[in-house]
């Protein structure tokens, strides 16, 4: 898969292309392959200073949220008044967040990226980067 | 204070996004700070990349404790010191503790764009701790500064 990205747009990126661009070409599905690439897109072009909420704790079961700023990811999970139900984590690079498990928000094992592709990225939103509002 | 769109060089923006929280926080050095929040924003709002005026922004969270500190040279970002979460670095699988600072830096591409440096995140240096520390122990004593 060829891109116009250059060397430089990933000096500070934990991922690869390399790595997307096997996400995208194993995809499940059409969501699936809409998420990798257009994190890819984000993590090179959108800081995201002011975070990017990818998932907002109203648009899921478990009230889990996920913010971004550049390609560190932040989980969290609220309660039914919209506090913290327990420690936010953050993890540096898409991948190794998809790989981490979410028994502490959820109390049973599953890791992110299974719980994203049992919803089928239902809930992500990608047009919610607080830099741009 | 605001996003890079609406930041301008010679000072001040096109249009301010966040307002100042309380009172200017001073610590005995020298160094200032303020809490700011965004006009009109929600729970998940950070800072803003560019300052206006002041080397430190502070983050408060829905309890209104502090939990970010970001750090700003001639209005640029320089590195964000968070406490509030854990942080786990990739490869290494290093965790930095809720409630203990941990630090991660800004650089600039040669595009101009600001890009938070997620691979080195780190435990704040001497210097750091010289500089910020008094006033981060101002606005949250609960605060490690090191482990």
């Amino acid at each position: 898969m060829k891109h116009n990205y250059t060397q430089e747009d990933w000096e500070y990126i934990v991922d690869t292309p390399e790595e997307f661009d096997d996400a995208i070409q194993n995809a499940e599905s059409d969501n699936e392959s809409k998420f990798f690439k257009t994190l890819m897109y984000k993590v090179v072009h959108e800081p995201a200073a002011s975070n990017d909420v990818l998932m907002h704790n109203e648009d899921n079961e478990d009230g889990i949220y996920i913010l971004r700023v550049s390609d560190d990811f932040m989980i969290g999970k609220k309660d039914e008044n919209g506090m913290d139900a327990c420690t936010p984590s953050e993890y540096s690079g898409l991948f190794f967040f998809l790989s981490t498990d979410m028994y502490p928000y959820l109390g049973h094992h599953i890791t992110v990226g299974e719980w994203l592709k049992r919803r089928d990225y239902g809930g992500i939103r990608y047009d919610a980067n607080n830099d741009e509002r | 204070m605001g996003s890079q769109r609406m930041y301008n060089p010679k000072g001040g923006f096109s249009e301010y996004l966040y307002i100042q929280k309380g009172d200017i926080i001073k610590a005995s050095n020298g160094v200032e700070g303020k809490v700011v929040e965004k006009i009109n924003g929600s729970s998940f709002d950070g800072l803003p990349t560019f300052s206006n005026t002041r080397e430190v922004y502070l983050k408060v969270n829905d309890k209104g404790e502090v939990v970010q500190a970001r750090v700003y040279k001639d209005r640029k970002p320089v590195c964000d010191f968070d406490f509030d979460h854990e942080h786990t670095n990739p490869k290494s699988g290093e965790k930095f503790p809720p409630g203990v600072v941990h630090v991660q830096e800004w650089k600039q591409r040669s595009n101009g764009d600001f890009y938070r440096d997620s691979k080195h995140a780190r435990y704040m240096s001497k210097d750091e701790i010289s500089r910020y520390g008094e006033l981060i122990k101002i606005v949250n004593s609960a605060v490690k500064l090191r482990p």
